[in-house]
């Protein structure tokens, strides 16, 4: 049902475009026509206006001169130049008809009509339709001195023609051109419609199913459309990282909390189970309080991990003396290098400053010294050292310790994964995952390399 | 030296009462924001210890009310929220120092200390002394029994605190603040093994220890007469 919507919907803003589009198209066309029209009529009009008006001048001054006879006399000799289509008639001032002169083509004139018209006023420009001959004619008239009334009409069919068979033909032309310009239309909005179909097609199969990771398909990345749909996508991959990490990160914690909930739990229970002895009740209460705060540096690495890997951590950059940096960190395991006779060698490139977040760039290096010394034997040796690469700087923490088979090297990253044959160590198997997660942040990468029985190599590098 | 809490959960706020009272100072416990103002006003307070999630007024509007009136108590703050920001927010407002939810009490009233040593500007003391222990902070001898022990910086840092500290349990975090001045949970034995470094120098070769492990908690360092 809902489906059908949409689809009614996206066809909708299709068929309105195309409307619109025939209607513009209508709309110019007709307004070209107009004015070719009006300006054709105008020209046609005037030209048979100024002929009448001319020869009705002629007319006159024969008559002024000569009367009715000489008016007669002028009729003659344009007959037989065969150049007169004018109709001539001389009233008087009761309207009866004392002259009239008709060309050939009329072969019977409606004169009834014809008389009727010349009671206008002088001047003035009337047109008639002559009933019997389906001819029209433009007649005016002129008040003669002697109190008569000459009148005379101009055949104005031919214009009149001419000017029916534009309009038709336009009328004609217009069907076949509203279904092209539809046609056109229609096409137009489809192929600019499509990418937007995409994606609702796209939008529509994520909802159905559920299936984040689908994308839509990019025609032409340039257009806006095709930013449109780009930004999509990159919108989609964001929400698919959020909600990977949040499912990571709940899946963590509804693992891996319950282990030290249960230990807490169990710790309480069995105080509380025992016979009353204060002995006992303290260390069920001191194993309580250490899980407690296991628990809550678990939490809060989680948190820490979830929101550097989704994106909504807020790092504070600052210019960072990495060299300083590692140095205080060295410092900081020098008690736990020495207790556990493991030489830790610094070789750092001095005065390097990069942008960073230096408490967690801080722990990131902490994290990666904890490790290796975690692994490392007695009288093995650690050693952490810089390089300075295009763009990027390198630091690297190398062990001589047990070293990781080349099946786990991929997972080491992964949260509270831990070798096999590492799972009597002590440690929340989210120290690497940290590392990762706060490098990424930063916009470097993160590196491992191993040689089980010899050694690894933990590496990092970070935008300079 | 009185004390006003302002946590409206009655359980964190009857703990937080309950030990500050056995560590001698007198506490007025209030749950909401607008009864924290109205006390603050009518009794001058040595510190005050205020929630940010307060019913009625928040928190740090009630720091910043207090601060507009010229009340300058020092004030501690307790949240549930533990980024960067909030934080900086809290101290920004008009906060003196800052403690996450879940803390442990013996942080919080080392913080306190802190800052009613802050204000009271007690001139440090050239010398300090536990039992037969002395640790001269102009020479940097420290002796115990009349015997010299030569200590190295970090450990030298981390005796003056606890010397300091006499008989207050000192958290893990709150060592690591004060001894290498990060603020952040180590995640790592560093404590520990500067502790066990420190406690072999000064303890080891006497009959009675003066640096004890309150497991899940922190060190103290106590007279053993």
């Amino acid at each position: 049902m809902f489906l059908k919507i949409l689809n009614n919907i996206g066809r909708k803003v299709n068929l309105r475009l195309s409307a619109a589009f025939s209607l513009l198209f209508i709309a110019s066309s007709l307004l070209l026509f107009g004015i070719t029209y009006i300006m054709l009529s105008s020209f046609v009009i005037r030209e048979d206006t100024t002929a009448l008006r001319l020869k009705m001048f002629e007319l006159w001054v024969h008559y002024q001169s000569g009367g009715v006879s000489s008016l007669w006399q002028e009729l003659l000799e344009n007959r037989q130049q065969q150049i007169e289509s004018f109709i001539v008639r001389v009233a008087d001032n009761q309207g009866s008809t004392l002259f009239l002169h008709t060309p050939d083509i009329y072969s019977r004139l409606d004169l009834e009509r014809f008389e009727r018209s010349a009671s206008s006023e002088n001047g003035k420009i009337v047109r008639i339709r002559l009933r019997n001959s389906k001819r029209t004619v433009e007649t005016s008239i002129l008040k003669l001195a002697d109190g008569n009334i000459l009148q005379v009409g101009i055949d104005v069919s031919r214009r009149e023609r001419l000017l029916k068979r534009v309009r038709s033909t336009f009328a004609i032309a217009i069907i076949p051109l509203l279904l092209l310009s539809f046609a056109t239309g229609s096409l137009i909005a489809t192929r600019t419609l499509k990418p937007i179909s995409n994606l609702s097609t796209a939008v529509r199969s994520i909802i159905d199913t559920g299936n984040i990771r689908a994308r839509i398909p990019t025609e032409n990345p340039k257009n806006e459309l095709g930013d449109l749909v780009n930004l999509f996508n990159r919108m989609l991959e964001k929400i698919e990282v959020l909600v990977q990490s949040m499912k990571g990160t709940l899946d963590t914690v509804a693992h891996d909390l319950r282990t030290p909930m249960t230990r807490l739990r169990g710790s309480a229970e069995m105080a509380l189970g025992a016979p009353p002895n204060i002995g006992s009740c303290r260390e069920a209460l001191e194993e309580c309080l250490e899980e407690s705060e296991h628990i809550l540096t678990m939490l809060n690495t989680i948190m820490d991990i979830t929101e550097a890997e989704t994106g909504v951590m807020k790092l504070d950059r600052t210019e960072v003396n990495i060299s300083t940096l590692i140095e205080e960190c060295v410092e900081l395991y020098a008690y736990i290098a020495e207790e556990k006779g493991i030489t830790l060698y610094t070789s750092v490139v001095q005065g390097i400053v990069i942008p960073a977040d230096r408490g967690r760039i801080r722990r990131v290096v902490l994290n990666l010294l904890d490790n290796a010394l975690k692994y490392t034997p007695e009288g093995g040796t650690v050693e952490i050292s810089t390089t300075c690469q295009k763009d990027f700087l390198k630091i690297s923490v190398k062990d001589t310790g047990a070293g990781i088979e080349s099946d786990d090297l991929p997972f080491i990253w992964n949260r509270l994964y831990r070798g096999k044959q590492q799972t009597d160590k002590p440690g929340l198997g989210l120290g690497l995952s940290f590392v990762r997660a706060i490098v990424g942040a930063h916009g470097g990468r993160v590196n491992a390399e191993s040689t089980p029985g010899n050694g690894s190599e933990f590496s990092i590098s970070l935008p300079a | 030296m009185r004390i006003l809490v302002a946590e409206d959960d009655q359980k964190i706020a009857s703990f937080i009462v309950k030990g500050l009272k056995q560590a001698g100072y007198v506490a007025d416990h209030v749950s909401d924001g607008e009864e924290a103002l109205l006390m603050a006003q009518a009794n001058p307070y040595d510190v005050a210890v205020i929630d940010i999630m307060l019913p009625k007024m928040d928190g740090l509007t009630l720091i910043e009310i207090l601060r507009k009136q010229r009340i300058n108590m020092p004030v501690l703050i307790l949240s549930a929220k533990r980024s960067v920001d909030d934080r900086i927010r809290g101290l920004k407002a008009g906060g003196d120092d800052y403690v996450t939810k879940p803390f442990s009490f013996s942080e919080l009233l080392v913080r306190i200390q802190a800052l009613l040593r802050r204000v009271n500007m007690t001139p440090s003391p050239v010398k300090l002394t536990v039992g037969d222990l002395s640790m001269d902070l102009l020479t940097r001898r420290v002796m115990r029994g009349g015997k010299l022990i030569e200590l190295q910086p970090r450990e030298f840092a981390l005796l003056e605190y606890f010397m300091r500290n006499e008989g207050i349990v000192l958290s893990k975090t709150v060592i690591m603040e004060h001894v290498w001045g990060y603020d952040f949970d180590p995640q790592t034995n560093i404590v520990d093994v500067l502790v066990s470094r420190l406690r072999s120098k000064i303890d080891k070769t006497f009959n009675k220890r003066m640096i004890s492990t309150i497991r899940g908690v922190g060190y103290v360092l106590k007279n053993p007469e």
